[in-house]
């Protein structure tokens, strides 16, 4: 493609965003074996991103999916009056953290995607890369997170090709937030920690669907988030060495995964260096639980 | 005055299982409404392009509207560079197709299946909003919590981890793809009310598609 | 950027939905039907071998009121395709104008096109999947049938847009009552000629008489063969109510 050229992209690479990963960082993720990352976020098919549309019939719509009558007509026993509703189809659930210290920014997450009770999916990749420097975390809806940061993946592309100098975390932080408040109260759902490295430094903040935009040294985010926090807020240091933090962020994960029915599967860690960013390793959480009780486990 | 609810549930299931050569996809044909079938004879399985086929579960207004769409951006695309939008660019474009509908959603449950230009098999599904995930093997709709456990174990090797090692399935051949994507009907069929009558079962290679028809329980 | 969207005004949950005449609240988009009054009950489709039939009854109800007894429910549209209905009879009549306007802008045309039963299947998905999306269902299901490059063809089509093909089909009611008849009939003889599904047809239409009750003895058929489309007068059927003497208990 003539376009992809002239911006310097490589249509070769068929994932990731500023230049070709290799497969072990966009990992060929345990179980499922496919390049879970995908190739949609990369620039050769970033097309046709339209912004969704808040249309006149929205609010009855928004009152149709939000009507309990569902449970409520569960809860009766009546048969066959199930409303089609696809807002119970939606993915959520979620534990995911981020730290700032002194070697870097530290994400991890876990891989669990439910809708309802049901596990829709344990290899779900809820770190999205931004750039090489920057990454994002999904925790909410799963289709807004995805698709918001494809919007801002193209903007940030956009910033450094107009601008000649890589983005930083802050001022993409911000592009996400300031668009995400256009859409206030219209039912997205999104908690996201913007981490990466620039002029600056390191840099971490959290953004919401609200609009919020907050900086700070460490969060977690998801329905296991108070879990992790109890890990985290007792063991966190800023002078933690490289592989204090990298044990750090996988046990706080990981007994999140071991208490949150929705949170699960594999425990994904990366670390952000002032270089850019490495995916330290997949764990299913599975294999942690024997290790943690040294119980060897043949994998 | 009783409240108008723009949506149906008409039932039905399909999936899909990706192989290193192949890629195998399969829908019931029945179509239903409530307690009622509208039609034995609805497949919900459409063909793109040379290698890549849509099958979707759901209220089958959007299915249809959703495939109508799909088709119109894979003629433009023909129309504009010449050949026919790769698998993987299809797979990225029902991101923002899905999501369009963000606020009035398509309440559907896709998968895309193909080829990738390398000629292996690849599988993705979305939630109706348009989460999308690659899989080995997929299945969504009206069985897809009656068949999923059944995948999970033949071709996930799914097992306890503390007594047997963890293994690698071995390659699964189109021919055991098409034998378990047929028992997963046969059973599917067996214990829901909403999927039945015929399974049609396409399987793409760089040889071409074939498509096969197998009867399922009627009642 | 999209506007800031108005959090106060998204509770609206609690509001009725409403439907024409007041249709000038504020933010509440039009919706002229959002349930039908006068209607008209089952139609019955069956494929034969080089063509289809169309039957339905002549009634139009209003609530439980045999309000109108001689109304037409289908519509022969072309020499290739005919149309039944049955649902809200005057969003039928809006469709009807509908395909007549277009059927004019293509005479106009002049281009050799004309509606196909496939075409008309289609495009009526597109009106009745447009209307629902837009909160203003039109309260109608259809079926659409004839002969497409000489190939019988019959589609069914229900108000959210959901449509499918079938050999045979029956709207309404008749899904319950008319439906594994027809489904029995064409099973035992799938190469079925002209006049066997006219009978099955007109047996379907009795079966609705004697159980459904909208239903009349006053019916019309349609006949779309390789000869052309025909939109037959309305006829009326006697009904055999020896059976009911049988009955008991409940007097």
């Amino acid at each position: 493609m003539a376009l992809s050229n002239i911006c310097g992209a490589d249509p070769a690479w068929e994932c990731g965003s500023f230049e070709a990963p290799t497969p072990e960082l966009f990992g060929v993720d345990y179980i499922q074996g496919k390049t879970a990352i995908s190739a949609l976020n990369c620039g050769e098919y970033n097309v046709g991103l339209s912004l969704p549309t808040l249309d006149a019939h929205q609010k009855i719509v928004q009152s149709l999916l939000e009507a309990p009558s569902t449970d409520l007509q569960l809860q009766q026993g009546a048969e066959h009056t199930k409303t089609a509703n696809p807002r119970n189809l939606f993915l959520h659930g979620t534990t995911t953290l981020s730290f700032k210290f002194q070697g870097g920014v530290m994400v991890a997450v876990d891989s669990r995607a439910s809708s309802g009770q049901q596990i829709s999916s344990q290899t779900v990749n809820k770190v999205i890369p931004i750039s090489k420097y920057l990454l994002g975390t999904m925790a909410g809806g799963a289709a807004d997170c995805t698709y918001w940061m494809r919007v801002l993946n193209r903007q940030c592309r956009m910033y450094e090709l107009r601008n000649r100098e890589r983005i930083t975390v802050s001022a993409a932080s911000k592009l996400l937030s300031n668009m995400l408040y256009g859409y206030k109260g219209s039912g997205i759902s999104i908690g996201s920690m913007i981490a990466g490295y620039d002029k600056r430094g390191p840099g971490l903040y959290v953004i919401d669907n609200d609009g919020m935009r907050v900086a700070g040294n460490c969060f977690s985010i998801g329905s296991g988030s108070p879990y992790a926090f109890g890990v985290l807020d007792t063991e966190y240091r800023w002078d933690l060495t490289d592989k204090e933090a990298y044990e750090l962020a996988r046990r706080a994960i990981y007994h999140a995964t071991m208490r949150d029915p929705y949170s699960g599967g594999n425990v994904s860690v990366y670390h952000i260096k002032e270089t850019g960013w490495v995916k330290i390793e997949t764990q299913d959480v599975s294999d942690l639980f024997y290790k943690d009780r040294g119980i060897p486990v043949t994998a | 005055m009783g409240h108008f609810d723009p949506y149906d549930d008409n039932g039905g299931t399909v999936a899909a299982i990706a192989g290193q050569d192949y890629v195998l996809i399969a829908s019931d044909s029945r179509l239903s409404t409530g307690s009622t079938i509208l039609s034995r004879f609805t497949p919900k399985i459409y063909p793109l392009s040379k290698v890549t086929v849509f099958a979707c579960a759901g209220f089958h207004g959007d299915v249809l509207t959703l495939v109508k769409q799909l088709e119109i951006r894979m003629k433009l695309y023909v129309h504009e560079h010449g050949e026919e939008m790769s698998t993987k660019a299809m797979m990225a474009l029902l991101l923002p197709t899905l999501y369009g509908r963000r606020f009035f959603p398509y309440y559907v449950r896709p998968i895309v299946a193909g080829l990738d230009r390398e000629g292996r098999g690849l599988v993705a599904s979305y939630d109706p909003i348009g989460t999308p995930e690659f899989f080995d093997y997929v299945i969504q709709g009206s069985a897809e919590n009656l068949v999923h456990p059944f995948l999970n174990n033949q071709i996930g090797a799914k097992k306890t981890l503390s007594d047997v090692p963890i293994q690698a399935p071995p390659e699964l051949t189109l021919e055991k793809a098409v034998k378990l994507l047929k028992d997963s009907f046969l059973a599917a069929a067996e214990r829901d009310v909403y999927t039945g009558d015929t399974v049609t079962l396409m399987a793409i290679t760089a040889k071409g598609t074939e498509t096969t028809e197998y009867q399922l329980r009627r009642d | 950027m999209a506007k800031r969207y108005d959090i106060n005004s998204a509770l609206l949950r609690d509001l009725p939905l409403i439907n024409g005449s007041h249709s000038s609240a504020v933010g509440q988009p039009k919706a002229h039907t959002q349930s039908p009054s006068v209607s008209g009950t089952a139609v019955i489709g069956v494929a034969f071998k080089g063509g289809i039939v169309l039957a339905a009854d002549t009634v139009g109800s209003y609530g439980t009121l045999c309000k109108l007894r001689t109304i037409p429910r289908l519509l022969r549209v072309n020499k290739s395709t005919v149309l039944a209905m049955s649902g809200d009879y005057a969003d039928f009549q809006y469709i009807e104008q509908l395909i007549a306007k277009k059927t004019m802008q293509d005479f106009c045309s002049d281009d050799g096109y004309e509606w196909t039963p496939k075409s008309l299947h289609s495009w009526l998905t597109r009106i009745l999947y447009n209307a629902r999306s837009k909160f203003d269902p039109l309260w109608n299901s259809y079926v659409v049938g004839g002969l497409e490059d000489g190939v019988p063809y019959l589609g069914g089509l229900t108000m959210l847009g959901i449509s499918y093909t079938a050999p045979y089909m029956a709207t309404g009611f008749g899904r319950f009552i008319a439906q594994p008849f027809l489904a029995d009939q064409l099973e035992k003889n799938p190469e079925m000629d002209e006049a066997a599904a006219r009978e099955v047809a007109i047996h379907s239409l009795r079966l609705l008489y004697y159980r459904n009750r909208e239903s009349s003895n006053k019916y019309q058929l349609t006949v779309v063969t390789k000869d052309g489309s025909v939109l037959e007068p309305i006829k009326e059927f006697e009904g055999v109510w020896d059976t009911a003497l049988m009955i008991r208990g409940y007097d």
